[in-house]
């Protein structure tokens, strides 16, 4: 009779505890998967506020392909271009640090997909890690 | 009876502590964004009041020598300096105080007419000149 009421207080008590725990690390990896990932774009939103790059000088000339462009940070964070954009088409060929730290600058050498004719308006577009993007409008000079 | 009055307990302080975190959590995330555009528009409102005009280019002991002056209402820190779109020399110390004008030496570079001259600042700013008479 004793034996079919039920479990004995320790097991119960163990019983509860090993509930208890598993029910924690459930919770717990669940919510640290989200707060992380929330901060994670927190993070990002911040990081992307505080971003700031210009293309300080460039040159196009008709007829040549390459391209050199001095860019800035003159914002708070280091920066990291990712890719860079000429009239909407990627650019392959890129050459120089991209890794740019706060308050420097940096000499980029991009080739173009084709020769630019004189006055042919250049849309230029830095992309970064963070995802901020940085345009400048060039003229192609003759 | 004793069991479940500390169960109780524990119960809410385990809330209190769970309200107290996520209270924390969202008080520092607000903190943080409003730090970042702060520092946002200060830097945007201080690039507005930065204004540098080059006034004159001369020569001295056979030097090039570009006057600039800050017309702005802000301090400024020249970073660049640019000829015919290729950077001459990048400046680490060169300050002007607002109203001030600054003479910037250039040793072997010589101009010609039509010679297009950019200054930049370190907020992104700048001057430009195009020599119309050789100096």
């Amino acid at each position: 009779m004793k034996n079919t009421k039920g479990i004995s207080p320790i097991v119960s008590d163990l019983l509860l505890a090993t509930i208890v725990v598993a029910a924690f690390a459930i919770v717990y990896a669940a919510t640290t998967g989200i707060t992380t990932q929330m901060y994670n774009y927190f993070s990002d939103t911040f990081n992307r506020i505080t971003e700031d790059l210009i293309i300080e000088e460039a040159y196009i000339k008709s007829g040549n392909e390459t391209v050199t462009l001095y860019i800035r940070n003159i914002g708070e964070i280091t920066s990291k271009i990712t890719s860079i954009y000429c009239n909407g088409t990627l650019i392959d060929q890129v050459y120089g640090e991209l890794t740019i730290k706060k308050n420097k600058l940096t000499v980029i050498k991009i080739k173009l997909s084709k020769k630019p004719s004189p006055y042919a308006p250049q849309e230029i577009t830095i992309v970064t890690a963070l995802g901020s993007k940085f345009t400048a409008r060039l003229i192609t000079q003759p | 009876m004793k069991k479940k009055a500390s169960s109780t307990v524990l119960g809410s302080l385990l809330f209190i502590i769970i309200i107290t975190s996520i209270a924390f959590s969202i008080f520092s995330t607000a903190l943080d964004y409003q730090i970042a555009i702060k520092k946002y528009l200060k830097r945007q409102e201080e690039k507005k009041r930065e204004k540098i005009e080059i006034i004159e280019i001369g020569k001295d002991d056979g030097n090039i020598q570009i006057t600039i002056r800050n017309s702005g209402s802000i301090d400024v820190k020249i970073a660049a300096i640019y000829i015919n779109h290729i950077l001459i020399k990048t400046l680490e110390h060169v300050y002007i105080p607002a109203g001030n004008e600054r003479k910037i030496t250039l040793e072997n570079i010589s101009l010609s007419k039509g010679d297009y001259i950019k200054i930049v600042t370190d907020r992104g700013n700048f001057a430009t000149y195009i020599v119309e008479k050789e100096p």
